[in-house]
């Protein structure tokens, strides 16, 4: 049996609206007052990573898992497309039209990771489950 | 003594409302929606965004697209707030909050037109 922690994605954008679905399972077990501040702005922040691996990485699909860890949800993002060149992003110069994906997520997560292993991109995302952290 | 004169005139402005999600899937159909808009010489967009879930950067982007190319055309896209917190916290994580002219609802956006 699958674990049901993680999500297989397809690599195109109506797969991209299980995320929110699939994380509310996720953080099923906190309290109400605890997920429900938390989980649209986590949601946003996952589905612009995955976004991204379609998008920019080419990926032909991509894994999910999330876990909690004492008060932080953790995401992990596996995927075998392009590597992430952190060179070549750098942030929007307003009012640009594209570039707000990784801009997004870093204003979300309290931490973020990328390794390449294997031919593989991996991301690791790190979330406050305190709501006051994100305002 | 001082001559005052007064005016008005009327500006055309095209209303319309998104709800659920603006995201990468909606994004191109938005694009083009404005595109034909703006197309066509109607060049005043009011979006109301208030019945908005989720909006994410592909659907930003096709705001501040159609927000660009409108004022280079002479005339501006502008929104109502939306209501939801989330889709509300992107257009201010992204400093947008500052581009768009943005109005609690759209009577009162019309009104200040």
């Amino acid at each position: 049996m699958a674990d049901s922690s993680v999500l297989l994605l397809e690599s195109n954008h109506l797969a991209l609206r299980t995320i929110g679905p699939w994380l509310s399972e996720r953080l099923a077990p906190l309290p109400d007052e605890v997920a429900a501040p938390v989980r649209g702005q986590i949601e946003l922040a996952v589905h612009e990573l995955a976004n991204n691996s379609i998008d920019h990485a080419k990926s032909s699909g991509l894994e999910l898992s999330a876990d909690i860890d004492g008060d932080e949800l953790v995401v992990v993002m596996t995927d075998s497309g392009l590597p992430f060149e952190a060179d070549q992003v750098s942030p929007p110069t307003e009012p640009q039209v594209r570039g707000y994906g990784l801009m997004i997520i870093e204003q979300i997560a309290t931490a973020i990771d990328y390794r390449r292993q294997d031919d593989q991109n991996r991301w690791t995302l790190r979330f406050s489950l305190d709501s006051t952290a994100f305002h | 003594m001082m001559d005052v004169r007064t005016g008005s005139h009327e500006i055309d402005i095209l209303t319309i409302r998104l709800s659920g999600r603006l995201d990468a899937l909606e994004a191109t159909e938005l694009r083009q929606l404005f595109n034909d808009h703006l197309q066509d010489g109607q060049v005043n967009l009011a979006i109301d965004l208030s019945e908005l879930e989720f909006l994410d950067s592909a659907g930003l982007a096709a705001l501040v697209k159609g927000m660009k190319d409108a004022r280079a055309a002479g005339g501006d896209l502008r929104l109502v707030w939306p209501r939801s917190a989330d889709a509300k916290r992107i257009l201010e994580l992204t400093s947008f909050d500052k581009v768009f002219t943005f109005a609690t609802s759209m009577d009162d956006l019309l009104a200040q037109w």
